[in-house]
């Protein structure tokens, strides 16, 4: 088969979930490429095995405190399961609506509201608007609770407007006001609070008494509700521009942080029309908006154009080396890796969600990625790694510049700097050539295995 | 109000009994609560009505392994390893990894599993760190992996469920390996990652089979006799069964924790009843309450009705006519109590030849 529809593969599935084995993207490679992106935008078609043996060794009930528990398991079935794409999607709409555990410590609620998202990921921007505006999380975060008929609390319509759909310089403040009115009398009913037991789930009630039910003018359209509201965001050309560039920014190339949106042109303005008319077609059929950009040129040829959030690099690495594949210590530890690297899950720092890009790293943050994925990579029985030394192996003998070939084939494909492929080669000619004959298969195979780990802590691996 | 019942209310010799007349399992009481019995997975009753809840926290922390009594006083906990300067007596982290299963023997020893080190540890309430552990991962007889509930047996011998190696395994207190049962399938007397275990008065052993929605059970040899239960959630369908115990009648009850719920089967594997939980309030419980101003602001404003209903339930134990439910989601245990007569052959008409409306 030829090596780019490998390597394409490769790129579509680092991007759709953090990666694929070698197996699989073989697999993939030999269907036709548009085949495989149709399949992974209906993630419905698909079951997750093995979910009932997740809850019992890791249950979500434990998740009082903190989310941790749901958040590793996220990452382990971004990584493993047969719907990754209904993963990344829950997760650009956690870091779009940037709902933060820290102020209602509602596991609950937060995990539900991703539940939501993984559900309805996909489907109309409409309907994805109508069910963040009804869910407690959101509600409780952004105040929607005291926001009544005869008092109005505009925190939820002004972030409805600047940060979940429009964008600034796309309203005005009358408009805010007006959104804030029509979702007056959106709010919840709390389940019973954590102590004595547990929490219980809260429900989503409109009170029609605290509803203002006068007809309001937003954006030049005459409504009465939050639903009116919603229809008029949806038919907007900045709305649909403001999805396109998130979505561009989430699955091909980063973009600057989305604060300087209203003054940063996009990377790519081509890439973003072709997006936002996708969605004006489509009414907003975020399915209908995914299939144009992954089967895209500019989606294509956007490769390791992007860093790697810590989820995608957490998932990225454990997808790499196999393991865990049983819910085991080491998967319920995987909240806390990408923790350290700078995104706690259901915890984003604030209401504009993670600074993306190249504000991923700092020095703490890079060291992290680094030490964890060369620790994973360490432990050469984990079956990905073990895998990939076995493959390398079979190839026989090789120079040093063959080996540093074949494991940068293996551990992506990933293409490196050429810079990056000398200093590869030069730790690679410390041992001379591979040799497999004469008792020096052991020792070959260690030295795989090591070149496997500067591959891992290689500047290119940062990027999907 | 009195009922004549000719004597015949008290166990019999052998245990075994045709028919009962079922007068009503009232709930009882409810025990624990958050931060005192903190997700317990399991529990055993020992002596002088001492109640060792088992907690399994999230992650690596294991959770309290604590003592508790009929009158939900907090008696301390028991430790795996030695208590550190700062150990919150709360949120006691004993030294179990992801512990699973308990028991107490004649001596009131505890025993428990641990399913991330594939050991079982014995400890005493009196010592604060273990006195025994044994157990190696892997798969040969007498090898463990992932152990979870245990029972033992009237000879003092401890069986363990070997979940991963989908079986059952006897040992020794001290851990020496005497026999086992069960391999992986969906067939008869075949296992799937089974959870459970208990023992009726003729030492025959009943598996929640957890994969493959049923109970088992065996055999004290270990040969398969009945299958109980099937994948559903209708009436004496299972969900993800996990723990198991048998009564003094015979009546067989199920943690169905994939259903919130425990059944009730009788000793003919027939479906009876089930429980959907009824917790109150229990005194550790009310008592901190009562503190809280803002707590009981909350709970005026809320809807309790959930409340009150079981929450991923694993284990379900008995002890005398009290069932025990370690309701697992909402950190406490709650309590029903078993109000039934066992018939004698002459008193109930014999069975019917076929069904009749009246």
């Amino acid at each position: 088969m030829p090596g780019d529809q490998l390597e394409l593969m490769a790129h579509l599935m680092r991007r759709v979930g953090v990666g694929a084995r070698r197996d699989e993207l073989e697999e993939l490679a030999a269907r036709p490429y548009e085949d495989v992106v149709e399949e992974l935008l209906h993630p419905e078609t698909f079951t997750d095995p093995d979910q009932d043996v997740i809850e019992r060794y890791l249950p979500t009930a434990t998740s009082i405190e903190l989310p941790s528990v749901p958040a590793s398991r996220w990452i382990y079935n971004m990584a493993n399961g047969p719907r990754p794409l209904r993963e990344k999607m829950a997760l650009l709409w956690h870091q779009i609506f940037a709902t933060a555990f820290f102020k209602a410590v509602h596991a609950r609620a937060s995990i539900a509201q991703v539940d939501q998202f993984r559900e309805n990921g996909l489907g109309s921007m409409r309907q994805i608007l109508l069910d963040l505006s009804r869910d407690p999380a959101m509600i409780d975060w952004l105040d929607n609770s005291e926001n009544h008929a005869d008092s109005v609390n505009e925190n939820y319509g002004r972030e409805l407007l600047e940060l979940f759909s429009l964008g600034i310089g796309n309203y005005t403040e009358d408009d805010v006001k007006a959104a804030a009115r029509a979702f007056t009398g959106w709010t919840i009913v709390p389940g019973a609070p954590i102590n004595p037991y547990e929490m219980n789930d809260p429900q989503f009630r409109f009170d029609p008494d605290d509803h203002d039910s006068e007809e309001k003018i937003f954006l030049g359209e005459t409504v009465v509700s939050g639903e009116d509201v919603i229809e008029v965001i949806i038919k907007q050309e900045a709305c649909a521009r403001f999805i396109a560039r998130h979505l561009y920014n989430f699955f091909v190339a980063d973009e600057p942080p989305v604060p300087s949106w209203h003054q940063a042109p996009p990377v790519d303005s081509e890439a973003i029309d072709t997006l936002a008319t996708a969605f004006l077609e489509s009414d907003g059929d975020i399915r209908e908006v995914m299939r144009t950009l992954l089967n895209s040129d500019f989606f294509k040829d956007a490769r390791f154009q992007r860093v790697k959030s810590p989820v995608e690099f957490v998932g990225g690495v454990i997808k790499l080396t196999g393991a865990p594949q049983f819910p085991d210590l080491p998967m319920s530890e995987l909240s806390r890796a990408a923790e350290l690297m700078g995104q706690r899950l259901y915890d984003p720092p604030s209401v504009e969600g993670w600074h993306t890009g190249q504000e991923w790293f700092d020095s703490g943050t890079l060291t992290q990625r680094v030490n964890f994925a060369v620790e994973q990579v360490m432990d050469t029985s984990k079956p990905g790694i073990a895998q990939i030394i076995e493959r390398v192996a079979a190839d026989g003998d090789a120079s040093p510049e063959q080996l540093v070939d074949r494991c940068l084939d293996l551990c992506g494909p990933l293409a490196v700097k050429p810079q990056t492929r000398e200093e590869l080669i030069e730790r690679a000619q410390e041992g001379g050539a591979l040799v497999f004959e004469n008792g020096a298969g052991s020792e070959a195979r260690e030295r795989i295995g090591r070149m496997v780990q500067l591959i891992v802590a290689a500047p290119e691996y940062q990027f999907a | 109000m009195a009922v004549e019942t000719n004597g015949a209310n008290e166990a019999s010799a052998n245990g075994t009994y045709e028919i009962l007349l079922r007068a009503g399992y009232p709930y009882e009481q409810t025990l624990g609560r958050r931060l005192v019995t903190f997700n317990p997975i399991d529990l055993a009753v020992g002596k002088e009505g001492r109640i060792y809840c088992l907690g399994r926290g999230p992650f690596e922390t294991g959770g309290p392994l604590r003592i508790l009594n009929w009158e939900d006083e907090d008696l301390g906990v028991v430790r795996r390893r030695p208590a550190e300067p700062n150990d919150r007596p709360a949120e006691a982290d004993c030294g179990w990894i992801w512990p699973a299963g308990i028991v107490c023997d004649e001596d009131e020893r505890i025993i428990v599993s641990d399913e991330a080190d594939h050991t079982i540890t014995i400890a005493t309430r009196e010592r604060d760190e273990e006195i025994a552990r044994w157990g190696e991962h892997g798969s040969a007889p007498g090898q463990l992996d992932r152990p979870a509930h245990m029972a033992i047996d009237d000879e003092g011998r401890l069986l363990v469920v070997d979940t991963m190696n989908h079986r059952v395994q006897r040992f020794t207190m001290d851990g020496r390996y005497i026999d086992g049962f069960g391999s992986y399938g969906s067939g008869f007397g075949e296992l799937d990652m089974p959870w459970g275990i208990a023992l009726d008065g003729d030492g025959c052993v009943y598996v929640g089979d957890w994969r493959n929605d049923r109970v088992q059970k065996f055999s004290p040899s270990g040969e398969p006799l009945m299958i109980i239960g099937s994948s559903g959630d209708g009436d004496g369908e299972l969900n993800r069964p996990a723990g198991v115990a048998v009564d003094q009648h015979g009546d067989i009850y199920v943690a169905d924790r994939g259903n919130n719920r425990v059944l009730l089967f009788n000793r003919e594997g027939r479906y009876v009843e089930k429980f959907l939980g009824d917790a109150t309030l229990s005194p550790s419980a009310l008592k901190m309450l009562m503190e809280q101003p803002i707590l009981l602001r909350q709970r005026d404003l809320t809807v309790l009705e959930e409340e009150k209903r079981l929450r991923s339930p694993a284990s379900v134990r008995i002890d005398g006519d009290r069932l025990l439910i370690p309701d697992f989601g909402y950190n406490r245990v709650q309590v029903y109590r078993k109000e039934a007569y066992p018939l004698r052959e002459d008193q109930v008409a014999p069975i019917p030849t076929r069904p009749a409306l009246r």
